[in-house]
């Protein structure tokens, strides 16, 4: 067998022996049903002028396309990054005369494909739910392939290609990596809203995940549409915007675009393999990217001292624990970062400053240390240990409500001087605490990975300073 | 004929730590083992050598060309245990070990008549399709140094090969090795002092940066 063909084949072997790959196959589905708005729908992901669409063939393909390729893409990059196929033996890969594109390639394949299979699920999703919500002559199963396939095909396979680049190089490999997915997904949806007008190949190209041009180009000229929710107008639900998402699939250069990214796409495995560094051996620490980055990061545990006088709170078993989370968690550069946060918030409204610098600096710190503990071996060493794992998952829980609390003391002091509302700060701090600190740990648990609660906090964190803005200032 | 590793004025550092400084030896094929205490460098010199790290100062020669040059040269002909790796627990070992041999460009069938023969050899053989999740210390072990000696290769570098073996396995795996450096260079890393070490053509003491004739 080939270099890229074992790597292919190993990679499926793999993703179909892990219980990860059944659930996302059996999510996609099953989302399927909320995410379309049959005909008694009160409410939409997706809206035109304030309505719901008519639903089509075309739009049942189309629509799920479109929430895939958009709000579901970070899903697929923590499923690829936080899954099996994370851990390689690249202790002695790297040491084979293989080809690195080659394994890049198979490793890539492999990674579509899974994709693929779960765009292939959730059509099969669609096409039942077709035959359930419309008229059967209206049902073309065609047609629902064919709009979900053009628009959410490209973007998936783009997925891979960027965890198989993001494998290639030291930094992406870590945190980084999801930073910059983060910033991509997010970049990659602003800027096609910017561009809503615009028709044609070059326009389409602004758009990697091609949901634009299908909505855009039946309604024409300004007209806003929006996906995720928005305000439906008195009548939206009711009386429906017909949406030609089919003329927009067919219109001038969006296919050809459609045809470009995959290529693109197919050519990132190529680049990956060739920029490909090898993994630091040895036991050090990975030096951080920038000198203030170690801010970011937690220290490392305190050095063990066997001389060490047995401690005091000893006997305050649970204050103990505590302490020894908090420490792993704040780390040594950590304490400097929440004193400079929590004297922020005396000058800065909270919500738009003190409080999402507090969350960011706890996703990275909580997400990197939860991603550690869970690990399966560390597990099994603390299982021996006087607390339980759950024990000390809440502790670490509350390590993440202290930490937020802290942060907001200054604004906190500011509100009650000030004649400003301290109690609502508090709840507000508190709230970010528990939901970082809890998501932190229990994505951790779940998949044993700092990925996935990496990125979807970072998501969370991008809507909690969207949100800052429009709460009521309490400092 | 087997060619020759030669290091010449071989250094390496990390950071401001210097592990390796100015290490120049001379590999021939036969068995030589590395001593020395535990962060001495052993582990780093065989890196080195297995070209999983570059030198940061110095030559390293394969069968007399210069080592990034010869790079490729050597990876075909290379085995490399290292101390630790990252086993991939949902494939069975067979797959695994097939996987690399085809990464290191041997034909499927011979690959897996070799496996066989050396699954046997280590007292792997039960297990050969079993998931590597299941496996115990001693095993992954195991496996580690049967892909290492996949594809009669001409340098072997061992990275504590015996460590967390039972007496019976490490008599296996010491036969095994001494077979395996009738006809290569192997360069073997010990804490121990193992049955095999009275097969050594050479016992070599990793310290201070150093490597001397212990
Ligand atoms: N990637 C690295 N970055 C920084 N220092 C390293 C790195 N790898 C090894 N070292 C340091 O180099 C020294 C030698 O390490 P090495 O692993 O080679 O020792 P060793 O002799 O194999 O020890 P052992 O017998 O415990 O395996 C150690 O002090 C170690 O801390
Ligand atoms: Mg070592």
């Amino acid at each position: 067998m080939t270099a890229l063909a074992s790597s292919f084949s190993t990679s499926m072997a793999r993703y179909g022996r892990s219980f990860g790959l059944w659930l996302l196959l059996l999510i996609a589905p099953i989302g399927a049903r909320f995410l379309v708005a049959g005909p008694g729908a009160t409410s939409s992901i997706i809206s035109a002028e304030g309505r719901i669409p008519v639903l089509t063939s075309a739009f049942m393909g189309a629509g799920l396309g479109i929430i895939i390729a958009t709000l579901l893409l970070p899903v697929a990059f923590i499923y690829l990054r936080s899954n099996v196929t994370r851990r390689q033996p690249w202790q002695v890969e790297e040491v084979a005369p293989a080809s690195r594109v080659a394994i890049a390639y198979g490793r890539w394949a492999a990674d579509s494909a899974v994709l693929l299979a779960v765009l292939a699920a959730t059509t099969a999703a669609g096409v039942v739910l077709a035959y359930l919500m419309l008229p059967p002559e209206e049902v073309n199963p065609a047609v629902i392939a064919f709009c979900l396939w053009v628009i959410a095909g490209p973007a998936v396979v783009l997925v891979a290609s960027l965890r198989t680049l993001f494998e290639a190089r030291r930094w992406t490999r870590g945190p980084l990596g999801e930073v910059l997915y983060f910033v991509f997904w997010l970049g990659s949806i602003v800027v096609v809203a910017a561009a809503q007008d615009a028709h044609g190949f070059a326009a389409s190209m602004i758009d990697s995940t091609g949901f634009m041009q299908p909505v855009a180009y039946s309604l024409g000229g300004d007209d806003s549409f929006v996906i995720g929710g928005g305000d439906l107008v008195a009548d939206g639900a009711t009386n429906r915007i017909h949406l030609d998402v089919l003329a927009g699939i067919l219109s001038d250069g969006y296919l050809a675009s459609r045809a470009a990214w995959l290529g693109i796409a197919a050519l990132v495995p190529l680049f990956a393999g060739l920029v490909y560094l090898p993994h630091r051996p040895g036991r050090a620490r990975r030096k951080p990217l920038i000198p203030w980055a170690r801010l970011l990061e937690p220290g490392s545990p305190p050095r063990a001292d066997p001389n060490a006088r047995p401690a005091r709170l000893a006997a305050l078993g649970w204050l103990n624990l505590l302490a020894s989370e908090v420490r792993l968690l704040v780390g040594r550069g950590g304490v400097l970062a929440l004193l400079v946060i929590a004297a922020a918030g005396w000058f800065a409204p909270y919500s738009t400053g003190a409080g999402p610098a507090a969350m960011l600096v706890l996703v990275f710190a909580a997400t990197a240390h939860a991603g550690r503990s869970e690990q399966k071996g560390l597990l099994a060493l603390t299982r021996t240990g006087t607390f339980t794992p759950t024990a000390r998952r809440f502790a670490f829980i509350a390590a993440a409500l202290l930490w937020t609390l802290t942060a907001s003391a200054g604004a906190v002091a500011h509100a009650a001087l000030a004649g400003g509302d301290p109690v609502r700060l508090l709840l507000e701090a508190g709230g970010v605490g528990l939901v970082t600190g809890g998501t932190a740990i229990g994505l951790g648990a779940l998949t044993r990975s700092a990925t996935a609660p990496r990125l979807v906090l970072l998501i969370a964190w991008y809507a909690y300073l969207n949100l800052g803005g429009s709460l009521p200032a309490g400092g | 004929m087997t060619a020759i590793l030669d290091l010449k004025s071989v250094s390496k550092r990390y950071g401001k730590k210097l592990v390796l400084d100015g290490v120049s030896v001379a590999f021939q094929p036969g068995l030589t083992l590395l001593t020395g205490p535990s962060g001495a460098g052993k582990s780093t010199l065989l890196r080195l050598c297995a070209t999983a790290e570059r030198p940061s100062g110095g030559d390293i020669l394969w069968a007399g060309q210069k080592l990034p040059g010869a790079r490729e040269r050597l990876r075909r002909v290379l085995g490399y245990a290292p101390q630790a790796v990252d086993l991939p627990e949902e494939l069975t070992a067979r797959e695994f070990v097939l996987h690399l041999a085809a990464l290191k460009g041997l034909k499927t069938g011979e690959a897996d008549r070799q496996f066989l023969a050396l699954a046997e050899a280590v007292g792997l053989h039960a297990d050969a399709n079993n998931r590597i999740s299941g496996f115990s210390g001693g095993m992954r072990r195991r496996l580690v140094l049967l892909q290492a000696l996949l594809g009669q290769p001409q340098l072997i570098c061992l990275d504590e090969p015996t460590a967390e073996l039972d007496t019976d396995s490490r008599q296996r795996v010491a036969a095994l090795i001494t077979r395996a450096a009738q006809s290569a260079i192997v360069l073997m890393t010990t804490h121990l002092e193992d049955g095999v070490a009275t097969q050594a053509r050479a016992v070599l003491r990793v310290d201070g940066g150093r490597v001397q004739p212990a």
